[in-house]
């Protein structure tokens, strides 16, 4: 029932220990996962605000390219006009100056038409560029919105993990108390049971030969363990209980030499030899160590 | 750049509430002390009760018999404080004192019942033997007890 006991004690503790650390563990996952929402939130924010801060229709500028053609064109047909007018009969300063003005209104309408168009096709591009911004600009801003849930809701989470975390150390503390001996062990108490300890597992003594180690020892620091022997074990720890701390602590460093086996089923250990044999004459042969 | 567009408002929930969780901490060792407290009150109590009743032991016209009730008294006593000494230094378990504890109990109140059953039968013989209502094995009998 004892043996039960500190195995469901120890299965306890370390329940409590393991979704403790586990709880811990998720707080820290959560606090990560909040930095990382809130940089993505931040950056979010900045690509937004580099966006906004351009102005589509900067791009539009006066059409040269019209003007150029017209002059090009004012240019060709002017000296068509010239050749035409020196080649006919009537000669080039009959017909020169119609042609000049023809030419002329026509170039202009082309310029005025070529103009009209570029300007309108610059105008849609303009548009259509400050349009795909502005849905870029709405998805960043979404996107800081998701990022702000997102860390809010880890940081939440991180929040649970954290108390729950705390609650299992609160558990754990009062298992440990619990656990805690109601009675403090003296200094003398504390040899003592080092001394049977030693004994019981280490030499495998019962009772009998505790005390009969104990016995055996005689006289220690004026104390005589002579009469140990013949005493139950309440009255032997009682014993040891006015004796010493020191005295007790000497007796436990004497242990390994001294102890005798009173059990008839304990076989001391063998000793053990190091190193490999070398041959003396005339002695047979050592161990080197 | 701290921004806080579309702020995602925390709830309380959101927050580590250390204060309640020092307090749960404090009131678990707090709570923790008191039983240790309560537990050797208890084990000092039951002590206390059971010298008190080590004291009554019974007393008769028998002398033997009351200098056996001392005798036993004394031995009780002795093993008593014996084992408050090995538990208050940490020797003997709880556990391990409770049950030698229950059974001194239990031995003493067998033994001291039986020491009053005995007092009462041989206070019943004397008194019948002095008012001479008692036949000659009887008082035969009462001289060897």
């Amino acid at each position: 029932m004892a043996a039960f006991t500190t195995v469901a004690a120890g299965i306890g503790l370390a329940t409590t220990a393991a979704t403790t650390g586990m709880s811990f563990a998720n707080a820290g996952k959560q606090r990560r996962l909040m930095r990382e929402a809130e940089s993505a939130a931040d950056a979010a924010m900045q690509e937004a605000r580099k966006k906004l801060e351009v102005n589509v229709y900067d791009k539009l500028a006066i059409q040269k390219e019209p003007y150029e053609l017209q002059r090009e064109a004012m240019l060709a047909q002017g000296a068509q006009a010239l050749q035409a007018g020196v080649e006919s009969e009537r000669g080039a300063a009959a017909t020169a100056g119609r042609i000049q003005m023809a030419a002329n209104e026509g170039q202009a309408a082309i310029r005025t038409a070529m103009g009209q168009d570029l300007q309108q096709l610059e105008m849609l591009s303009a548009q259509e560029e400050g349009r795909l911004r502005d849905i870029g600009v709405q998805l960043d801003l979404e996107e800081v919105a998701g990022s702000q849930l997102a860390a809010a809701n880890a940081q939440e989470l991180g929040a649970q993990a954290t108390a729950q975390g705390m609650e299992g150390l609160t558990s754990l503390g009062s298992q440990l108390a619990s656990q805690a001996p109601l009675f403090e062990k003296t200094a003398s108490a504390r040899q003592a049971s080092g001394i049977e300890k030693i004994l019981s597992k280490d030499f495998g003594q019962s009772q009998t030969g505790i005390s009969n180690n104990l016995a055996k020892l005689g006289n220690v620091d004026g104390i005589d363990f002579s009469k140990v022997s013949k005493m139950s074990k309440p009255d032997l720890d009682e014993f040891l209980l006015g004796v010493p701390a020191a005295t007790l602590k000497k007796i436990k460093g004497m242990l390994p030499n001294t102890v005798q086996s009173f059990s008839p089923t304990y076989t001391p250990p063998a000793t053990k030899l190091t190193g490999t044999p070398a041959v003396f004459p005339n002695i047979g042969f050592a161990w080197n160590k | 750049m701290a921004t806080f567009y579309k702020y995602a408002e925390r709830s309380a929930e959101s927050q580590v509430n250390w204060a309640e969780i020092g307090k749960n901490m404090t009131d678990m060792l707090r709570d923790e002390v008191a039983l240790r407290e309560e537990k050797k009150a208890a084990i000092d109590e039951a002590t206390r009760k059971y010298a008190e009743q080590l004291s009554n032991a019974p007393q008769g016209e028998h002398v033997g018999a009351k200098e056996e009730a001392l005798r036993f008294a004394d031995q009780a006593s002795q093993y008593m404080l014996q084992q408050e000494r090995l538990l208050k230094s940490g020797l003997l378990k709880p556990k391990d004192y409770m049950v030698a504890r229950q059974n001194l109990v239990d031995g003493t109140t067998r033994g001291f019942q039986a020491m009053k059953d005995f007092s009462a039968r041989y206070g019943e013989l004397t008194e019948r033997a002095r008012t001479d209502k008692s036949s000659l094995p009887e008082i035969q009998a009462l001289a060897e007890i």
